[in-house]
């Protein structure tokens, strides 16, 4: 008892939560245990999935896109589908054997699987997915019976100064998020999203919003940089007007590259650890 | 589609491996092309098992006239590929899901076939017969490369000594090495030998010293790759009985400690063999042949 109480979710990125408490449960493992045997599955995964992830990403932006119609068909196919999720998740089951549609259909009724689009899983989702399949030798029962739709899809770290708690949060994040809200995760698939920070293999960070992004009618202002990183607040040289007209888009531009660069120096403490050896894992 | 390789090479664990593998190989082997071929003259190229493409894609970057196919018998690696290939927006890049022992090209396709690290997974009485598939689809005048390496690992550290050991005695059993007793895997011996028996011309090898010891620059690459080979061999160890899962696992165990201490060495070396299909009217024979 007192273990189900002492697991952080957000250690377990990109696992939703009954998802963890599904592997906790079924394999007997301590937190720790668990944990430790989802670092360096979650490398492998990001690893595996990145190319396809960039080409639906491709595939996405150029929807439309006469010039990609008219490419040959070969080039209009590829990225995260429901077809190479159903083939990685059969060649890593015990039994090797294809997975029915059946199945995919069922496993998407019960709140297990999320699309993205149709016929494009979700891409953390499909990293849990495969993440659970890894992780468990049986042939049925890997997967937790069902999944309410509104349960987040996984849990990262947020502070929202730095002498705020550290406390964890839902992705997608809460609307109510103030702007200069620090959120991190180990989980370096979370940058396939641009909106987070891609810090290699240790994981990734974001701001709850940016610059120009004017989220909940409110700014990551300078004041807000300069209380998290005073040295990037310290670079900020604003641009005149010009004929009148305020710079205001090149400024937001300046602020978001130097919120960008002060994740980079506050991910040494979050997402970097000392003490990690990748041999270790 | 049946296969020759010796794992299962479609679990993610082994497809990473393989996708490490190919990143550090593609970075520690110097030269894209054989050093003697100009490149100017070539227009297609073969890579007989690709895997997830790294060499291919690293070609078609290079030399964007050369047209460039990568073939292997893992859907999933090429789909892999192709992801890859249209993600970087790489379109001389191709890949294919083929057997390398029955190739789908008319014959005198290629100006260069290329086959990295295939000899593991072919065995040793075929070698010549499965060769002679890759020089009919090669052009006359073009040229046949194959990189391999060699086994053991040379190394201060006793388990991974005896790692190695393990898996060149299940390959031996398995008949995929070509040196008598499974103490070494002689790969690289037999290369300029195959060469020769397809009647390739003007055979040149080359060879890379790889020093992976701690703390150079090859050391996290390798000793990482190293320890994902153990967990992926797993089965073709116990389906030899070398040895037993309980054995493998405190091996693997003591092979982790002691390459993370500060004094481990590690050594290894790749030999790239290469000859030339003869062309009477190729006047890169006359001159090479003198």
């Amino acid at each position: 008892m007192q273990e189900e109480t002492s697991f952080s979710p957000p250690d377990f990125a990109p696992l939703p939560l009954p998802f963890v408490q599904h592997l906790l449960a079924e394999k007997h493992l301590s937190p720790a245990m668990l944990k430790r045997d989802i670092v360096s599955l979650r490398l492998s995964i990001v690893l595996l999935l990145s190319p396809f992830v960039q080409r639906q990403v491709r595939l996405e932006q150029e929807e439309g896109d006469p010039g990609e119609k008219g490419m040959p068909e070969e080039t209009q196919h590829g990225g995260v589908t429901t077809g190479l999720l159903q083939r990685l998740l059969a060649a890593n089951s015990p039994s090797k054997r294809p997975i029915p549609l059946q199945t995919i259909s069922s496993w998407h009724k019960r709140g297990l699987l999320r699309y993205r689009q149709w016929g494009n899983p979700d891409f953390d989702n499909a990293a849990a997915l495969l993440i659970m399949r890894l992780l468990q030798s049986k042939m049925r029962g890997w997967l937790p019976s069902e999944m309410a739709t509104d349960e987040p899809f996984w849990w990262c770290w947020r502070q929202d100064a730095p002498d705020a708690p550290v406390v964890a949060c839902p992705v997608p994040l809460p609307d109510d998020l103030p702007p200069s809200s620090l959120l991190w995760t180990p989980w370096s698939g979370a940058a396939w999203n641009r909106s987070w920070v891609g810090i290699g293999e240790y994981g990734a960070l974001r701001w709850a919003s940016l610059p120009g992004e004017e989220r909940l009618g409110k700014e990551f202002s300078l004041e807000m940089l300069a209380r998290w990183d005073i040295r990037c607040a310290s670079l900020y040289e604003p641009f005149p007007p010009m004929f009148g007209f305020l710079a205001n888009e090149a400024n937001n531009a300046l602020l978001a590259h130097l919120a960008t660069l002060a994740l980079y120096r506050l991910a040494r403490h979050r997402v970097v650890h000392e003490d990690v050896f990748s041999l270790s894992s | 589609m049946p296969s020759d390789y010796v794992a299962d090479a479609e679990t993610v664990q082994e497809m990473v491996r393989l996708l490490e593998q190919d990143m550090l190989l593609t970075r520690a082997v110097s030269g894209l092309l054989p050093p003697d071929v100009d490149p100017v003259v070539v227009h297609a190229v073969l890579d007989i098992g690709c895997g997830p493409g790294g060499w291919v894609l690293e070609v078609a970057k290079a030399f964007p006239h050369i047209h460039i196919t990568g073939i292997d018998s893992s859907e999933l690696m090429i789909e892999y590929a192709t992801n890859q290939a249209l993600a970087v927006g790489k379109a001389n890049a191709h890949f294919q899901v083929m057997n390398f022992r029955r190739l789908d090209f008319p014959d005198a396709s290629f100006d260069i076939v290329n086959a990295r690290f295939v000899q593991w997974f072919i065995p040793a009485d075929q070698q010549q017969r499965i060769a002679s598939e890759w020089f009919r689809v090669l052009r006359p005048g073009g040229t046949l490369r194959f990189i391999e390496n060699e086994l053991p690992i040379i190394t201060n550290s006793p388990a991974l000594e005896l790692s190695t050991t393990k898996f060149l005695t299940a390959l031996s059993l398995l008949g995929r090495t070509i040196a008598p007793g499974g103490r070494q895997s002689g790969n690289t011996l037999m290369l300029r030998p195959l060469l020769h028996s397809l009647g390739c011309q003007a055979i040149q090898e080359t060879a890379q010293l790889i020093n992976f010891s701690f703390a150079t620059p090859h050391y996290e690459a390798f000793t990482q790759n190293i320890l994902h080979s153990m967990t992926t061999m797993v089965p073709v160890i116990l389906a030899t009985k070398t040895m037993s899962k309980r054995a493998m696992m405190v091996l693997e165990e003591h092979t982790r400690e002691e390459i993370r201490r500060a004094d481990f060495l590690g050594l290894t070396f790749f030999v790239s063999s290469w000859g030339r299909k003869p062309a009477e009217t190729d006047p890169r024979v006359h001159l090479s042949n003198g």
